[in-house]
């Protein structure tokens, strides 16, 4: 592949997790969520064959808009299918940071080891995985997918006592749908969507994530 | 009520206990394959590493291992700490000495091909049931691929192989495994007890991999693998080394039912039958082999040296078969008589013994011969090259000295006919070497295996001038006068003999023709018999008037007679006036059209003539290509020439292997007739290809097959 189209590709990709990232609440500059593709080589470099830029150089680290405390890594590992021992490496830089959060964009895919320790590592530290192919657009722009609000645990609370409902009596949504692992939901958690309707204006419906 | 519900809380709590508590096992089993996975990524790990721990892995966590090492830049195999320096970025391998594309995705996770092998090899044993069931099973004891396996030369520079392919090779190793054990550690096993331990091996082939406790191979699986490895073609010097010994555990069968016979001397029927049925096996891979090889035979020479190789082996179990046979003849005729008589009956059943052998190799025209005489003849030639195989066998016994050992040997020796008769010694001490060739084999393994092949030579030689000899033969019955006039007459004798081909193809298209109408006639009888019994004019035509007429009053006279009570006079009116009727009826078609007997002598000849042509079709492709001759240019002239041929019902069958000869003799005779195809052969590369084509067959194969033209000349003319 030619630089041209792998600097695109990586622009592309970095703008969509500087979007995902503010689209969770995590501080991100205007500046970096409108950056050009000029922009974009002026900062990193128009040569990935040459590492410039290597993946690493595009880590992301952002601190959350309420609690500067909750930081996410975005790493961007350089090996094309990511091992157990790259993993591990991400982890103890996260220990070393005190970080529980991290993303991480591989370009073609996880050995199922490397997945199999995310999932065990779930309750102290949070990796998702996506794949770079995955955020060459941003899915949550597309005209089909409708507004998704995370609501804080009071609001569903308050959305419970007022409907009389139970958990379980809420419509569900996957924690892998495509939109919930953009927002990186986890279970128990509820979304609202809101749709355009005809008739109503707007149609309010409420997701547990499952 | 209440306690009802308690009950079925208990229980429902019981359960869920019990699922928590497997969910719990499932969870534990895969964090320590976990565990397992991750201490394998810091490089090589100890054999005992692998032997605790295999027990608690399944193929695909093995799988991980391997891919986890790779992506660690560590070689895949765990016992190997290499690093993997350039690790190659495309998925296939394209092999041009091959032809092939080898996929190496997964061979470029090693660093040699060991150490594949080795990995592949481990990833067989692994248990595949559930890892949380693991504590509930025995552990498999693990084998490790050893150091100093020998891998093929080849296998170096192809850098992978399919996966069928290891599969194969891997299980040819392990055979030579077991064989190498079996030589060191297995002294203690006696003929016998070999025996019983195919049988037991037959029923654990199935279970190859992970059965490696079980030593002893099973012959069928030998023979399975050994058709495999002729489909694939792989030229493996692995491969190579491994067949003759195959037909040696072939022959340890034999000879090992032979000392049964001789022991017990009861179940001499059993043994016959079960090694016949082993030689029909032969047979049967024996052909299957030729068809496999056929297409091939142009495209690489050494495949043919192989296949001929192949063929001795064969040819060579199949004297172990005879001679365990002329064992029981020895047994059965221990008369105190030994006349000379008695001698040349026994020789003769040998002979047709060996006749029926060879016959079963070379195309079965021995029953179709009734000429007693030339049955005799080829009696006679058959006996004296058994007595030549023999008497070469002899040389081989005496070449090999601890023959003299053994309990075995000394019950042949009590055999009274020993001293007399000849052929019956040399038999009986061919057997006896060949237990003591056994038992050098099994202690010493190799230095047997220089001899055989040496053994295997000269029956091959035989073979190969028996061969000839047979093609020979039946190309001297097929010349005809004509063929030799029109080989070398003038153009006015090609000219007769190119009416005369016209005037048999008319004939042909004659005889069609006739049989299609007999067949219309045929359909047109039945119709008719629907509509009137007595009515036999077929002929398609419709009857004219004044036979209806007669015909209508003859069948009221028929119905009056009936009705009246039929007298014996009137019915014998009635069955002339039948009989003329019907004679009648036969004239009239005679005269119609002169209806001509389907099976005679020229329509057999056709059929004949079809057959060969149709053979040499499908052979003349391959051999041509190579001459630079085009196929229309020899295709009409070879018509004619077999067109000339008397082609006989028992010479016209042979294998494969033996067309390309008769092909190859056809088309030299066509050279002396045709100018240009005499030159296409004379060019050094055709002559440098028919030498190769010919090479399995021996040296003097050319100088025979000039003998063959030149005789063939000169009988005819």
């Amino acid at each position: 592949m030619d630089d041209e189209q792998e600097t695109y590709k990586l622009w592309r990709i970095r703008k969509t997790v500087m979007q995902l990232c503010h689209d969770r609440g995590y501080l991100v500059t205007q500046d970096e969520l409108d950056q050009t593709l000029d922009q974009f080589k002026v900062q990193f470099g128009d040569k990935p064959s040459e590492r410039r830029p290597a993946r690493s150089d595009l880590i992301v680290l952002v601190a959350h808009n309420d609690d500067p405390t909750d930081q996410m890594f975005v790493f961007f590992p350089e090996e094309p299918k990511v091992g157990i021992k790259t993993i591990k490496t991400y982890c103890q830089r996260m220990q070393e940071e005190n970080i529980t959060r991290a993303c991480i964009v591989v370009q073609q895919g996880m050995t199922p080891s490397a997945k199999q320790s995310l999932v065990d590592m779930a309750p102290k530290y949070i990796l998702e995985q996506f794949l770079e192919a995955e955020l060459l657009v941003n899915i949550t722009e597309h005209m089909l997918v409708p507004e998704h609000i995370l609501m804080t645990p009071d609001e569903k609370k308050e959305l419970l006592d007022r409907y009389k409902l139970k958990e379980s009596q809420i419509p569900r949504i996957q924690a892998g749908d495509p939109v919930a692992r953009y927002f990186g939901l986890k279970r128990g958690q509820v979304v609202k969507i809101v749709r355009p309707s005809e008739t109503a204006g707007r149609y309010i419906s409420y997701r547990l994530v499952v | 009520m209440s306690s009802n519900v308690g009950k079925r809380d208990g229980t429902a709590n019981e359960r869920r206990e019990m699922l928590l508590r497997r969910l719990q096992k499932q969870k534990e089993a895969q964090q320590k394959a976990l565990n397992i996975l991750q201490q394998t990524l810091d490089g090589a790990v100890t054999q005992d590493f692998v032997f605790e721990n295999a027990h608690y892995i399944d193929p695909p966590v093995y799988q991980d291992i391997v891919e986890e090492r790779h992506l660690a830049k560590l070689c895949g195999y765990l016992l190997c700490g290499q690093e993997l320096g350039q690790i190659p970025k495309q998925k296939y391998h394209i092999s041009a000495k091959n032809n092939r594309v080898y996929d190496i995705s997964e061979r470029k996770k090693f660093c040699s091909n060991r150490c594949y092998k080795a990995s592949s090899y481990l990833q067989q044993q692994l248990l595949t049931s559930p890892l949380y069931l693991r504590d509930q099973e025995t552990p498999v004891t693990i084998q490790l691929l050893p150091d100093n396996c020998h891998i093929g030369n080849a296998a170096e520079t192809i850098i992978t192989k399919e996966q069928s392919q290891i599969a194969l090779e891997l299980r040819n190793t392990e055979l030579e495994d077991q064989r190498k054990r079996g030589m060191t550690v297995k002294t203690r096993r006696t003929t016998k007890n070999v025996e019983i331990a195919t049988e037991d091996g037959k029923e654990e082939t199935q279970n190859q991999f992970t059965s490696v406790a079980d030593m002893s191979p099973s012959t069928e699986e030998q023979i399975s693998s050994h058709v495999m490895s002729r489909e694939i073609k792989e030229k493996e010097h692995v491969l190579l080394q491994t067949s003759p010994k195959h037909v040696h555990t072939e022959k340890v069968m034999v000879s090992s039912r032979s000392t049964d016979i001789a022991d017990t001397n009861s179940g001499i029927e059993q043994a016959l039958g079960s090694s016949e049925d082993k030689l029909d096996e032969l047979l049967v891979q024996d052909t299957a082999k030729m068809n496999i090889s056929v297409g091939h035979e142009d495209k690489s020479t050494d495949k043919v040296t192989k296949y001929g190789v192949e063929r001795n082996e064969h040819h060579d179990a199949q004297n172990a078969g005879g001679q365990s046979r002329k064992n029981v003849f020895g047994l059965i005729h221990t008369s105190p008589k030994h006349s000379n008589t008695d001698l040349d009956s026994d020789d003769d059943e040998d002979g047709d013994d060996g006749g029926i052998e060879m016959s079963g190799s070379h195309g079965n025209h021995d029953d179709a011969q009734q000429d007693k005489v030339t049955y005799l003849m080829e009696l006679l030639a058959k006996r004296e090259k058994m007595l030549q195989k023999s008497s070469s066998l002899k040389n081989q016994d005496n070449s090999s000295s601890t023959q003299s050992s053994g309990p075995e040997n000394g019950a042949f020796n009590k055999d009274p006919k020993t001293n007399e008769k000849d052929c019956d010694t040399l038999k009986t001490v061919d057997a006896c070497s060949k237990e003591t060739d056994l038992k050098v084999h099994v202690s010493k393994g190799h230095p047997q295996i220089s001899s055989r092949k040496s053994e295997l030579q000269t029956v091959r030689k035989e073979s190969c001038i028996d061969l000839l000899s047979q093609i020979e033969k039946a190309i001297l019955e097929w010349t005809t006068e004509s063929t030799i006039e029109y080989l070398t007459g003038d153009k006015a004798s090609k000219q007769k003999i190119i009416k005369k081909q016209e005037f048999d193809e008319k004939y042909a298209e004659m005889g069609r023709r006739v049989h299609l109408k007999q067949l219309d006639l045929d359909s047109a009888g039945l119709y008719e018999a629907g509509n009137m019994e007595g009515e036999r004019q077929g002929g398609g035509k419709l009857p004219d008037m004044k036979t209806l007429q007669k015909d209508g009053q003859e069948f009221g006279l028929k119905v009056t007679e009936f009705y009246k009570g039929s007298t014996a006079y009137s019915v014998e009116v009635q069955d002339e006036s039948g009989a003329v009727e019907k004679k009648g009826s036969g004239d009239e078609k005679s005269e119609e059209e002169p209806i001509l007997p389907m099976v005679d002598h020229y329509s057999q000849q056709q059929i004949r003539k079809k057959i060969v042509l149709e053979r040499l079709s499908k052979i003349l492709p391959d051999l041509l290509v190579p001459l630079n001759l085009p196929l229309q240019e020899v295709s009409a002239e070879l018509r004619l020439l077999v067109g000339t041929f008397s082609l006989g019902s028992h010479n016209i069958l042979f294998r494969s292997v033996e067309w390309n000869i008769v092909a190859i003799v056809l088309l030299k005779m066509l050279g002396m007739h045709k100018q240009s195809v005499g030159i296409a052969l004379e060019q050094p590369s055709a002559a440098w290809f028919l030498k190769q084509v010919l090479a399995p067959f021996g040296e003097e194969s050319e100088k025979r097959i000039q003998k063959i033209l030149k005789r063939v000349t000169h009988v005819s003319s």
